[in-house]
């Protein structure tokens, strides 16, 4: 497709009151031209409550005890059907990779892993969980390599509770540096659209603003030492990334191209969960079309168990994953919960359309991107962390393995809590642990590592550090 | 010493991870276990089945690396070697901890530095120690920090600004301009100043509200001056001068402006950075906009962020000035800025010595209108009740308390009814600890109507003449005899039946709170115990402990704990199991019982109670008898020690103890002063104890007491 052609389909979409800014598009032509382009990777973490449970993922002709077994085994998908929870995959088959038999290894992620679900780091139990903040998670990790003037966008969204605004549970640059999740879709807007109808002066003047509030605080570094330096180092490290973003958000409009692509902001402002969840999808898919970003998180429950799929069920979440009846649906929890996965599954299918969509170096923007699905509470709600089933979706440029279903070595796992009473797995001791996953994705976006957050002879053990050569090419 | 710790691992930079020096485990750590450990961990008849003669040293190879990390917490927390054997020196302890940590961080272990700040490691100062009565040689003070304000008190800020300003902003519901922070929900004090940061999210939410309420501010001095609310005449002067604003104008802003939003003059220094921003400003974009900038900046400015306690200048301990401590003393006990009183006292120097300090403690202590929540918040967070509405109670388990669906239960109401129980104890200030363990009283439905799912009827008990469900529930748990609601008055307490209740410990509230989803929880209750009123200290969990008790619904909790009382985790567990054992003379509701209700295995099973395809259709249950028993051991007061029967026994013994309310003392420090104690900080813990028992118990002598002590007063860089 030519660049023209480019133009002529980001104008359309324009017109289509799609949320699209042209700047970073226009420049990547413009880099093009001058032969200095690369295309970008892209990577999307969507984390959902709950757990997900292996109903959710094995393809209908594959029932569970088939998939028993002391090896490795891969199924290819082409002639399987998806269940009814990732069914919103089916076009993407090809592209899509299921995995079963990962364990959590040293992740408590029982009610949800809180920072140990990206990091893969044991970070305690209960609400240490969301507290402990003991290193780098792999979405910051590919951040670091990807790049972006937002490297890493982190959204959220609290459970029918649209009155919080940051919450820190997913993601970290590092022990003690988390990165907070925005769980309102208007306020993430405006962190990265807000200067869309802006003036020229509009940048000059935040910057201006943003150095100010910055020597203002900075003149009280000499006056304090070590945590509470490193307490206030934080916040002046925050001023210095606003103002950089500022400045280069300021290029942007320098180049022309802002003023005349403001996408319209999201009205009314989205309140029941399944609106959020749509809301900030949208947001994820424009930031990465327009290439303000280049790594997204979602976390729908914020890595814990809280509050209410409202839009689906009142009920809170945690009843219905101990498969309460909500009384006005007349279902069960463990019915609402593939309702609340199909859901986010949706909006993921809908991001994936959307980059398919945008033509880039001879193919789409989908070729170069990859979907991380799965749960920070890994098979269910109260878990060991036996199996932590993960849909991997794109290939990422053809660096990963897809078109299969990966089962490590797995087998039927005895029931510990009633009420959840969906057949679950249990991954052999000696698997490797999400880590490894994770180490395979720093691997396929060039960023290979000996290994991400193991401890002790798993940093040296091939099969625990990864990559998991099921899964790269 | 613990501080030595500073191995966080910052994988996050993608390097290999090596030590700078080899760790040395192998020729400390290993010699340390063989001199103090191997006698009675050795190879024959190992105490708690926990061998460690043959430890190499060698972190790679897994088992070892578990039982280092067992190790490491025993020796830390100084529950091993016990008291009975020889004893490390503490050069010897330190250099163990540093070999031993630094051998984890090669492994790829992270030891959280800052964990030793949070208030769960506050018992790790030596209680002895601290209460020794060594008098202090110098004034030590408080470490400069800044001490984020909390969302109310920035909330109830910039309420108030709209309000005084009249600036027609809808702040409500969800218009309203609400903190940029949250503090994480946690069963430690969670407001402590070395914990919180402020980051990207938090600015940029601080720029939205402040934009919001400059753009409001402008829009009010655009105008003719309004015959009502605040106006900065300069302000307006400069708005409305526009393009052709002059720097005289803009210079004539600054101080107005300052004394409007903080009531203070600005210093030099702000004279001259928002002076020259200002004037900048004001020649690029003109009078309005300029003046919109300078409102943004300075509604985002470090006061609207913190409590700012730094020192004047470096060295010795200095005393915070006036205007600091006079903010830092409303913010210890409100959610607002300084009162007027307070205010005056600092601009006329009334605020120089600890007398005239306490001075303004008593009055606003002493002030019934004066709205002080984080004196409430205190207890709250000390005895933790207020978190029972986040214990989750399924279903199952609610209709074998009887109840039916999710009306039946609201939680809200027991913690609202123990805060009116603190209350009417702190109205009365005498006893407050003791009081609080023993009452035997409870209030009853306190929430006001008006904040029940939106009734707004003045009249409650007339329009709804039956109880609800909730209600019902909680008149049964309470065991009160409530008959109708003519015989109810949330403003009285009443007592609950004889024998049945004594103290916070055993309201249902607190209960709750400390109970899971479908059991009580003794662990949870014997670690409160032994740590808010014993002073002790529960080593970390050990990251190889999978802590999940067995799913054996026809045991009783006592029988199911057993795995805790094999001879790994008994060393831990015996902490705390005696003594949350008792309070199985509850239920997990909170329920006085005296039996305890367990899965009938057999009689589920049985044939009359299957269905067609072999399933039970029903659960049925049976009471077994109840054990309530339990014991006090390892506490630093002798006295204490021994056997009870039941939590009764256990809590009369804990009330009367003098050094369960020195710990009491110990924890209202850490949560006045935002940190946990140090040694230094004997002197100060003494006095507040003093002042607490010679007024007979007295909270407000102990708030006074810690408001005014060098603690709470000097800062200092050193």
């Amino acid at each position: 497709m030519s660049r023209m052609d480019r133009r002529s389909l980001l104008a359309r979409s324009l017109s289509g009151g799609a949320a699209l800014v042209f700047a970073p598009l226009l420049s990547k032509l413009e880099a093009q031209e001058k032969g200095t382009y690369k295309t970008p990777k892209r990577i999307v973490f969507v984390l959902f409550g709950n757990g997900f449970h292996e109903k959710g993922s094995i393809p209908k002709e594959l029932p569970a005890p088939q998939l028993e077994g002391k090896k490795t085994t891969t199924y290819p998908l082409e002639k399987l059907t998806l269940p009814h929870d990732i069914e919103p995959f089916t076009p993407w088959k090809d592209r899509l990779a299921i995995v079963h038999g990962l364990r959590a290894g040293s992740v408590h992620p029982d009610h949800g892993a809180g920072f140990g679900a990206l990091s893969g780091m044991n970070v305690g139990v209960g609400d240490d969980k969301i507290r402990n903040v003991l290193g780098e998670s792999i979405d910051a990790a590919v951040a670091r390599k990807l790049g972006g003037i937002f490297p890493l966008l982190n959204l959220g969204i609290d459970p029918g509770q649209p009155n919080t605004k940051a919450i820190r549970c997913s993601s970290a640059w590092g022990a003690g540096q988390p990165l907070a999740a925005q769980c309102r879709p208007e306020l993430a807007y405006e962190s990265l659209f807000g200067g869309i109808g802006a003036t020229k002066n509009d940048f000059a003047t935040r910057k201006n603003l943003l150095d100010l509030l910055n020597d203002d605080i900075k003149e009280l570094r000499s006056q304090l030492r070590g945590t509470e330096l490193v307490q206030l180092d934080y916040q002046i490290e925050a001023f210095e990334s606003l103002s950089k973003r500022n400045a280069k958000l300021a290029e942007m409009f320098d180049k022309g191209v802002l003023a005349k692509s403001a996408p319209k902001l999201p009205t009314p402002y989205p309140v029941k969960f399944t609106d959020t969840v749509t809301a900030q999808f949208d947001i994820a898919t424009s930031a990465i079309v327009t290439g303000l970003t280049n790594v997204v998180t979602i976390a729908t429950e914020l890595c814990t168990i809280r509050g209410n799929y409202t839009g689906i069920s009142d009920m809170g979440t945690h009843g219905v994953g101990h498969n309460e009846k909500d009384v006005k649906l007349g279902i069960a929890g463990l019915e609402i919960l593939p309702l609340v996965r199909r859901h986010i599954a949706e909006r993921t299918a809908a991001l994936l359309n959307r980059l398919k969509e945008m033509p880039e170096d001879g193919g789409t923007m989908l070729d170069n991107t990859l979907v991380v699905f799965t749960s920070d509470s890994a098979n269910r709600q109260h878990t060991h962390g036996e199996n932590w089933p993960f849909v991997l979706l794109g290939n990422l440029g053809g660096k990963i393995k897809t078109g299969q279903l990966v089962v490590y070595p797995i087998s039927k796992d005895s029931p510990t809590y009633s009420g959840t009473e969906n057949r679950h797995m249990s991954a052999a001791a000696d698997n490797p642990t999400i880590n490894a996953l994770y180490n395979t994705i720093l691997h396929a976006v060039g960023a290979p590592r000996d290994h991400f957050n193991l401890i002790g002879a798993d940093q040296k053990n091939p099969a625990m550090t990864g990559p998991l050569k099921e899964l790269l090419v | 010493m613990i501080s030595t710790w500073t191995i966080l691992i910052l994988l996050s930079v993608g390097l290999p991870i090596r030590a700078a020096e080899p760790p040395n485990l192998a020729k400390i750590g290993v010699p340390f276990v063989a001199k103090y450990c191997v006698s009675c961990h050795g190879e024959k008849k190992p105490k708690a089945d926990i061998s460690l003669h043959t430890l190499t040293g060698d972190l790679s190879k897994p088992k070892e690396l578990q039982v280092w990390q067992a190790v490491l917490a025993q020796i830390d927390s100084r529950e091993m070697p016990p008291k009975s054997s020889k004893q490390p020196t503490d050069n010897e302890r330190t250099q163990m901890l540093e070999s031993l940590a630094a051998a984890m961080k090669a492994s790829g272990v992270v030891l959280d530095d800052n964990k030793w700040l949070s208030p769960v490691k506050g018992n790790y100062v030596d209680h002895h120690l601290l209460f020794s009565g060594v008098p202090a040689k110098e004034i030590t003070g408080t470490k400069a920090r800044l001490w984020r304000i909390t969302g109310p008190a920035y909330e109830d800020y910039i309420d108030k600004l709209i309000k005084r300003f009249v600036l027609g902003l809808r702040n409500y519901g969800e218009f309203r301009l609400t903190a940029p922070w949250n503090f994480t929900p946690q069963k430690d004090f969670p407001d402590y100043a070395s914990v919180h940061r402020v980051g990207e999210a938090e600015i940029e939410y601080l720029l939205r509200n402040a934009s919001i309420v400059a753009a409001a501010m402008i829009k009010r001095h655009s105008g003719n001056k309004p015959s009502y609310g605040g106006y900065i005449t300069g302000l307006a002067t400069l708005i409305k001068a526009g393009k052709n604003a002059t720097p005289e104008q803009a210079d004539a802003v600054l101080a107005p402006t300052f004394r409007e939003l903080f009531g203070r003059e600005p210093s030099d220094r702000e004279k001259e950075r928002y002076g020259t921003f200002l004037r900048k400003t004001t020649a690029s974009l003109g009078g309005a906009d300029a003046a919109e900038q300078l409102l943004i900046a300075l509604l985002c400015q470090t006061e609207m962020i913190y409590r700012i306690e730094v020192p004047n200048k470096a060295g010795t301990p200095q005393k915070l000035d006036a205007r600091s401590l006079s903010r830092s003393l409303a913010f210890a006990l409100t959610d607002q800025l300084p009162d007027q009183l307070l205010q005056d006292a600092a601009t006329q120097g009334k605020l120089g010595t600890p007398e005239e300090v306490a001075t303004q403690v008593r009055r606003i202590l002493d002030d019934p209108k004066a709205d002080k929540p984080r004196v409430l918040r205190f207890f709250r967070e000390y005895f933790n009740y207020d978190s029972a509405p986040n214990v989750f109670k399924d279903e199952v388990t609610l209709m074998k308390l009887g109840v039916r669906g999710g009306r039946g239960w609201n939680a809200d109401f027991y913690v609202s009814d123990a805060d009116q129980l603190v209350l009417s104890v702190l109205a009365q200030d005498r006893d407050v600890l003791r009081e609080l363990l023993t009452t035997t009283k409870t209030f009853a439905m306190t929430i006001p109507p008006q904040d029940r799912r939106g009734t707004r009827s003045d009249d409650y008990r007339l329009k709804k003449p039956s109880f609800e469900q909730d209600e019902q529930t909680l008149i049964k748990v309470y065991e009160l005899p409530i008959k109708t609601r003519a015989d109810w008055d949330p403003k009285k307490t009443y007592d609950f039946p004889e024998g049945h209740r004594l103290g916070l410990l055993t309201h249902p509230a607190w209960l709750v709170a400390q109970s899971g989803n479908f059991d009580n929880h003794a662990i949870h209750r014997g670690r409160w115990i032994r740590e808010r009123l014993l002073g002790g200290r529960i080593p970390e969990l050990p990251i190889t402990v999978n802590a999940m008790l067995p799913d054996e619904p026809h045991h009783s909790l006592r029988d199911r704990m057993k795995v805790t009382r094999e001879a790994y985790c008994w060393t831990c567990h015996k902490q705390m199991d005696p003594l949350g054992l008792p309070f199985e003379q509850f239920d997990h509701f909170g329920q006085f019982r005296k039996e305890e209700m367990v899965v009938d295995r057999e009689a589920t099973a049985d044939k009359k109670n299957l269905n067609k395809n072999g399933e039970p259709k029903r659960t049925i249950f049976k009471l077994v008898a109840l054990d309530t028993t339990g014991d006090i051991s390892g506490s630093p007061d002798p006295k204490l020690d021994g056997p009870v029967k039941d939590p009764f026994e256990l809590i009369r013994r804990l009330a009367a103890s003098e050094h369960v309310e020195q710990v009491f003392v110990r924890h209202a420090f850490r949560y006045f002063l935002g940190r946990n104690e140090t040694l230094a900080d004997g002197p100060t813990l003494i006095a507040a104890h003093q002042a607490y028992r010679k007024n007979g118990g007295s909270m407000k002598a102990l708030i006074t007491a810690l408001l005014t002590s060098d603690a709470f007063l000097y800062r200092t860089t050193q």
